[in-house]
């Protein structure tokens, strides 16, 4: 106590409150939501991927590529089972079944859009603040989609801070200049089952996904089924030429 | 020489009831809505009704009702939804005026403020003539018509006080009930345990309990033996028994904490905006009730302290006989600052905010529930989801619901967050185990667009491909021409006819939708209607 005491009367400012915050918590003197346990699960299928087969709280995640939107709610899908609140900002075009069948808990999503049918009052970059501010504060996993794009480089580094202080964790969906990324996941290439010429349905995914970031020392790659014909997000167990198709009846 | 053993002396603290005033605004909610005598007006909380005024009561609306119920009803009502800071904010003139006369003014909740009375009654000449005084004294700060207005309460203990309150605001004039433990408890004994709901803010299923057990008085509550209770109903039944037979709501172990717990925090540049002040406020708040639950205690009243540059000093003390989790610590330094601001013109930046503990008792536990039930990463979504409505509107605030539906925009739907209940989503999401034919299979898209692009798809010779009414194509296609460039084809299947709703002639539509792979990679949903391409979706 003394000492949060102390380190916070020499940090006057806000903005170098929130850094010395920060520190605090990772020496462990700040108790309670701020420093509880530092990371979030993931789905088994990234446990090898990542460094320490988990996600640091506080850091921004990157998807970009082909897959990037299911890529985002498969890295949502474990805290959200585990009890962690999903907020998404900027990407009212999200597909909440494929959400709900990835894994990520409906009941506790929530999404901030900006007002459709008046354009000229979309969210500016101090609304835009406000409310990612907000949700850093109450929110374990954001996902900002194509509409946080306005926010400014200084404003998201402000809120990059708040996040690593309050352990909230920022995927980003697509390339958000703006967000630089600790980590940044890449679908490079990917391959689909089922569909034939004029017949089939699409039934499965098999993605190539590269990690690249700061605490990786050289790109990491892996193939995943971004889903598998069961629905499940899992790692390829015997990797297959990309390019096989499996035949199927048509079903008309 | 005698055999008799020497008993160790159990001193049992002589537990002084102290002799409260409660003062109480019935649906203070509606009030600070604006509500006129004659309009119908209520107020909604997680799509409850939680206050509504006289004329929306005389038409059959009533607390913890639904909207559609409260709305069936009464169709003519005004429907305000709740926001606690306001209240506090309108609250705060009130407890500013009851303040200037009275010392130690404790506020409970927006609407509700109890003191000791044994001072201010001497002061002013018997317990009636103040409670005439400070009754004109609210009425006058809230600009309240006789009709609708603050009903003051005396009597020894806080739950008594609390029923004489409510009994106040409904006759218009003050009550008082004698001093003594005795005069309480008869008092009480012939009100409806009822009352232990609406005042105590005991769980309604225990108070049902009761009265499924034929326990349907107060007094019949307090006539029964406090171990029984005890032994059947643990703490909370030992808590109502002692309130039911005029007893404090202070539970015997209260004591005020050793001085040190207190947390502050000062700004060495002073903070002008009220969110940051909110920010720390919840540092120290958690800190503060982790210190307090090292040792299994839980802060019960707490002074909250702000003091700006020049001085200028803002001091509250809140109570909750339940106990102040962090957020409602936040909470209540929220709405302190906000009615601060506002009342007062401040002349300099905020240097100093403290929150200090003067009454801690031992958690007998309204812990978190271990299974299930609130946790406080809900607790936090919850305050956070205000917070995102205050800024942006409800409307842009939203919160999945499930509707049904063949196409991938129609299985979920979007309702504003501030009208369904976040913590029981088992009524917005309840899924529909019953097919719907025609639905495409998963895996479901994970970009559904919202509004649908206009494309144009092609087959070898460049002709746009069309569907025939006996869903036969026309030939295959080869090439998708979206905003930004052209795929080609790569695999695809279709189509998949729909005709929906072809009795209605205005709403009936017929389409069909297809899978086209492109050569990039990209796996879209394409409709086709009248002629005309879309892209509806894509597997992103």
């Amino acid at each position: 106590m003394a000492v949060a005491l102390h380190a916070t009367t020499n940090h006057a400012t806000t903005s170098r409150a929130t850094t010395s915050l920060a520190e605090l918590a990772e020496r462990g003197v700040l108790s309670g939501v701020v420093a509880r346990e530092r990371t979030l699960a993931v789905l088994p299928a990234f446990e090898p991927l990542l460094p320490g087969a988990v996600l640091q709280r506080g850091s921004v995640v990157a998807c970009e590529g082909s897959a990037a939107a299911s890529l985002a709610l498969a890295l949502a899908a474990k805290p959200s089972q585990e009890g962690a609140w999903v907020a998404v900002a900027g990407f009212p075009d999200i597909g909440l079944a494929a959400a709900a069948e990835i894994g990520v808990v409906l009941a506790r999503l929530v999404m901030v859009t900006e007002p459709t049918a008046n354009p000229t009052a979309s969210f500016n970059d101090a609304t835009w603040a406000d409310v990612l501010a907000a949700m850093i504060d109450g929110f374990d996993v954001l996902l900002l989609g194509p509409g946080t794009l306005r926010v400014r480089t200084n404003t998201a580094r402000r809120l990059v801070a708040r996040a690593q202080a309050r352990g909230a964790v920022i995927i980003t969906v697509g390339a958000n200049a703006a967000f630089a990324g600790d980590l940044r996941f890449e679908v490079t290439q990917t391959s689909w089952q089922g569909l034939g010429d004029g017949h089939g349905v699409a039934h499965g995914r098999c993605a190539r996904v590269q990690l690249t970031g700061r605490r990786v020392p050289r790109p990491r790659n892996t193939e995943l089924w971004l889903p598998a014909a069961s629905g499940q997000i899992e790692a390829v167990v015997e990797p297959r030429p990309l390019t096989e198709r499996v035949a199927l009846c048509p079903t008309g | 020489m005698s055999d008799r053993i020497a008993v160790p002396r159990v001193v049992v603290p002589r537990v002084v009831v102290p002799r409260v005033a409660v003062l109480w605004c019935p649906h203070w909610p509606v009030v600070v809505a604006g509500a006129v005598a004659a309009e119908p007006v209520m107020v909604l909380h997680a799509n409850r009704v939680i206050a509504h005024s006289l004329a929306a009561a005389a038409d059959g609306v009533a607390v913890g009702q639904r909207r559609r119920e409260a709305q069936a009803r009464c169709p003519l009502v005004r429907i305000e939804q709740y926001d606690a800071a306001r209240d506090a904010r309108a609250f705060e003139r009130v407890v500013q005026a009851v303040a200037t006369n009275v010392p130690r003014v404790e506020v409970t909740e927006p609407g509700t403020l109890l003191f000791l009375a044994r001072g201010p009654s001497r002061y002013f000449g018997g317990d009636a003539a103040m409670a005439a005084t400070i009754t004109r004294i609210a009425n006058e700060a809230a600009g309240l018509a006789a009709e609708a207005s603050f009903g003051l309460g005396i009597a020894d203990g806080r739950f008594a006080a609390g029923v004489a309150a409510r009994r106040a605001a409904r006759s218009g004039e003050p009550m008082v009930i004698a001093a003594g433990h005795k005069a309480a408890a008869d008092f009480l004994a012939p009100l409806p345990v009822r009352m232990l709901t609406v005042v105590a803010g005991v769980p309604t299923e225990f108070v049902q309990l009761l009265g499924r057990l034929g326990v349907h008085h107060l007094g019949s509550l307090a006539a029964l033996p406090a171990q029984d209770v005890a032994a059947r109903f643990g703490p909370l039944g030992t808590f109502t028994h002692r309130i039911a037979s005029g007893g404090d709501d202070r539970l015997p172990g209260t004591h005020d904490p050793p001085a040190g717990l207190a947390v502050q925090r000062i700004f060495e540049q002073p903070v002008h905006h009220s969110d940051v002040l909110v920010f720390v406020a919840r540092q120290l708040a958690q800190e503060l009730v982790d210190q307090l639950a090292a040792d299994g205690r839980v802060c019960t009243r707490l002074i909250v302290a702000a003091e700006t540059e020049h001085g200028e000093k803002s001091e509250r003390v809140w109570y909750r006989s339940n106990g102040l989790s962090a957020a409602a610590m936040v909470e209540r330094v929220r709405w302190q600052l906000e009615a601060w601001a506002q009342h007062e013109t401040l002349t300099a930046g905020v240097t100093l905010l403290r929150l200090d503990p003067v009454e801690v008792r031992s958690d007998d536990g309204v812990q978190l529930g271990l299974w299930g039930g609130r946790t406080q990463a809900d607790e936090w979504a919850m305050r956070a989801v205000a917070r995102m409505v205050a800024i942006a509107g409800e409307q842009q605030v939203l919160v999945p619901a499930v509707q049904g539906g063949r196409h991938p925009h129609e299985t979920f739907t979007w309702v504003s967050a501030v009208t369904t209940d976040l913590l029981e989503p088992d009524e917005r999401l309840a899924v529909n185990t019953a097919p719907w034919p025609g639905r495409l299979p998963s895996p479901s898209p994970a970009i559904v667009h919202t509004n649908p692009q206009a494309i144009t798809v092609t087959d070898a010779t460049g002709c746009a491909v069309r569907v025939t009414g006996r869903g036969f194509v026309s030939a295959p296609p080869t090439a998708v021409g979206l905003a930004a460039q052209n795929e080609t084809v790569q695999a695809w299947a279709g189509p998949w006819p729909v005709e929906e709703r072809w009795w209605d002639l205005t709403r009936s539509r017929r389409m069909a939708r297809f899978q086209v792979l492109t050569h990039s990679g990209r796996l879209l949903l394409l409709a086709v209607e009248r002629g005309q391409w879309w892209l509806a979706a894509e597997y992103a």
